[in-house]
């Protein structure tokens, strides 16, 4: 695979998505592939590894459930419902020497019934060194409930914790996680229904597509005091609209399963950002961040 | 064969009959390193719908063009609009394809009605160094869905079989001479299979049958699990893992 510009550009492209965390988690560039679009933490052949910051895995759990994944398309995107989340002991088991050996780092995303199942699934990766940081989608609890879960996926780690808050009600959500969370993903995929002609049957789930991103930047702009880093995901189609997540605040954008129809979406979105920091006359990404900010 | 990214142009689109589209893509840099089996995941980047590529089974291979004969369903109904000399994108090759066992020389090929497309290449390349080739095409209720034999090369022996028990008869006799077996179908038509396999072998030794599994696939790349399947030895992604299997890890 090629090496992305990046590698020679004179810019600083690394962010750290968790500041105030013991370790931090630095990224070299400020672009990740969500989870739906790294597999449990491989990024697929056809895209540029060099481009990507982080993967974040599919969702692991304690104990694997029995419930198969299903998805329908819709125009202009699809609504998936992944299923059960994987045994997180069986993907160690079989990703754990591939994470030795993948760059970039993975950040595992955590799922659960109940706080105490999290906390196990967070404990069995906790001396996993390969995974950088846990990502936990929230939007399934009010936000109060939300933290206080949060708040025991920290206990049980010390690895930087990344939420995923809903796209509509962002702030109530930042509010009640903010002295929890390193960073907030913004946001966990709005949830939709829609009837899939191979299954025969509805569909509820994610909805992932072009229609998304307007929510997330509404979103960015609604969280632009949160103090902590904001990360992009939903809906990102363009390279351009990967520069307009960083200025309206979001310290590093997360692609979706748009990468199966563009796979050099990492790589043109990476390049699009250093051409916006040199033709503002910066020399940081980080200067870029919630620059066009409302 | 590494997986690329190459845009295709449309050399013929054409509706054979209702529900049966025909499509040959000339796309020189993937279609020289597909083998049978494998697919190609084809999306329009002119519009957002269908947002996710279509996957499609090549029936015919060649040097430069891409040759599918489509069963047209909801997801692929928008390949029936494609004019002569369109561009689309194509990612491929995708999966894992049948591998022609070097030892056999006579090969039963079973397909469950027009489910067997993707078999296509395979008999093509097998009847192309000459082994013996014996097809079987089923289907469980009526002759309407087989396979016709004029899709098969003039030197593949032909037998159609309709219920569950016309295959298990048909199985009974074209196993005994198979070195090797090659399969397309539901799972119902690999239950029987492996059945038919332990009756009338002596020895069921793995690389014998290889069978193609279908599942929707979203992504096509193994990124979004979608096409998860749970195997006697754990689950696996068909679209990375497959879609080609050994039957004993199927059934």
């Amino acid at each position: 695979m090629r090496m992305h510009e990046a590698v020679k550009s004179p810019i600083n492209l690394s962010v750290d998505l968790a500041p105030g965390h013991k370790v931090g988690l630095p990224l070299a560039v400020p672009i990740l592939l969500g989870c739906s679009a790294a597999g449990y933490g491989d990024s697929p052949d056809v895209v540029d590894a060099s481009a990507l910051g982080a993967v974040v895995t599919l969702p692991l759990a304690a104990r694997a459930g029995g419930a198969p994944p299903r998805f329908a398309p819709v125009p202009g995107g699809v609504v998936m419902d992944s299923g059960c989340p994987a045994a997180v002991r069986a993907v160690l088991r079989h990703q754990a020497e591939r994470w030795r050996r993948a760059n970039p780092p993975v950040i595992a995303h955590v799922a659960g019934d109940s706080p105490a199942d999290l906390a196990a699934c967070a404990e069995a990766l906790e001396e996993v060194r390969e995974v950088a940081a846990l990502e936990w989608r929230a939007d399934s609890l009010p936000p109060d409930e939300a933290a206080s879960t949060a708040a025991r996926l920290r206990a049980a780690s010390d690895k930087p914790l990344l939420v995923q808050v809903p796209l509509v009600g962002a702030l109530a959500y930042a509010e009640a996680l903010a002295g929890v969370a390193d960073a907030l993903v913004v946001g966990a995929p709005p949830q939709g229904t829609a009837w899939s002609a191979e299954e025969e049957g509805w569909v509820r789930g994610d909805v992932h597509g072009a229609g998304v991103f307007p929510l997330v930047l509404h979103a960015l702009h609604d969280l632009r005091e949160f103090p902590r880093p904001l990360v992009a995901f939903g809906g990102i189609q363009s390279p351009e609209q990967a520069v307009q997540a960083l200025l309206a605040g979001a310290s590093a954008v997360m692609l979706d399963i748009a990468i199966c129809r563009a796979p050099e979406l990492p790589s043109e979105a990476l390049a699009a950002i250093i051409r916006e920091v040199e033709n503002r006359a910066l020399d940081d990404v980080r200067q870029l961040v919630g620059r066009e900010a409302r | 064969m590494p997986i690329r990214v190459a845009h295709a142009q449309v050399a013929e689109c054409r509706v054979l009959e209702p529900g049966l589209l025909w499509l040959r893509l000339r796309a020189p840099d993937v279609a020289a390193s597909l083998r049978p089996g494998q697919f190609i995941a084809v999306v329009d980047r002119e519009r957002l719908e269908p947002y996710l590529p279509t996957p499609l089974f090549p029936t015919h291979l060649s040097q430069d063009d891409i040759g599918c004969l489509v069963q047209v369903g909801e997801r692929e109904r928008w390949l029936t609009t494609l004019s002569e000399g369109r561009a689309v994108q194509i990612t491929g090759p995708l999966g894992n394809g049948f591998a022609l066992n070097g030892k056999g020389r006579n090969l039963l090929v079973v397909s469950e009605g027009m489910d067997g497309l993707p078999l296509l290449p395979l008999v093509q390349e097998a009847a192309g160094r000459r082994l013996e080739i014996s097809a079987l095409t089923w289907s469980p209720f009526s002759r309407a869905g087989l396979l016709p034999p004029g899709l098969l090369p003039s030197s593949a022996e032909y037998r159609s079989a309709v219920g569950t028990e016309a295959l298990a008869g048909a199985l009974d006799e074209t196993l005994r001479w198979a070195d090797a077996v090659y399969a397309a179908g539901s799972p119902a038509l690999y239950l029987a299979l492996a059945e038919a396999i332990q009756r009338v072998r002596l020895r069921y030794a793995r690389g014998f049958c290889q069978v193609l599994v279908r599942r929707a696939m979203a992504c096509g790349l193994g990124v979004c699990g979608q096409c998860r399947v749970r195997l006697k030895r754990g689950s696996a992604l068909v679209c990375t893992d497959g879609p080609v299997f050994d039957l004993r890890d199927v059934v």
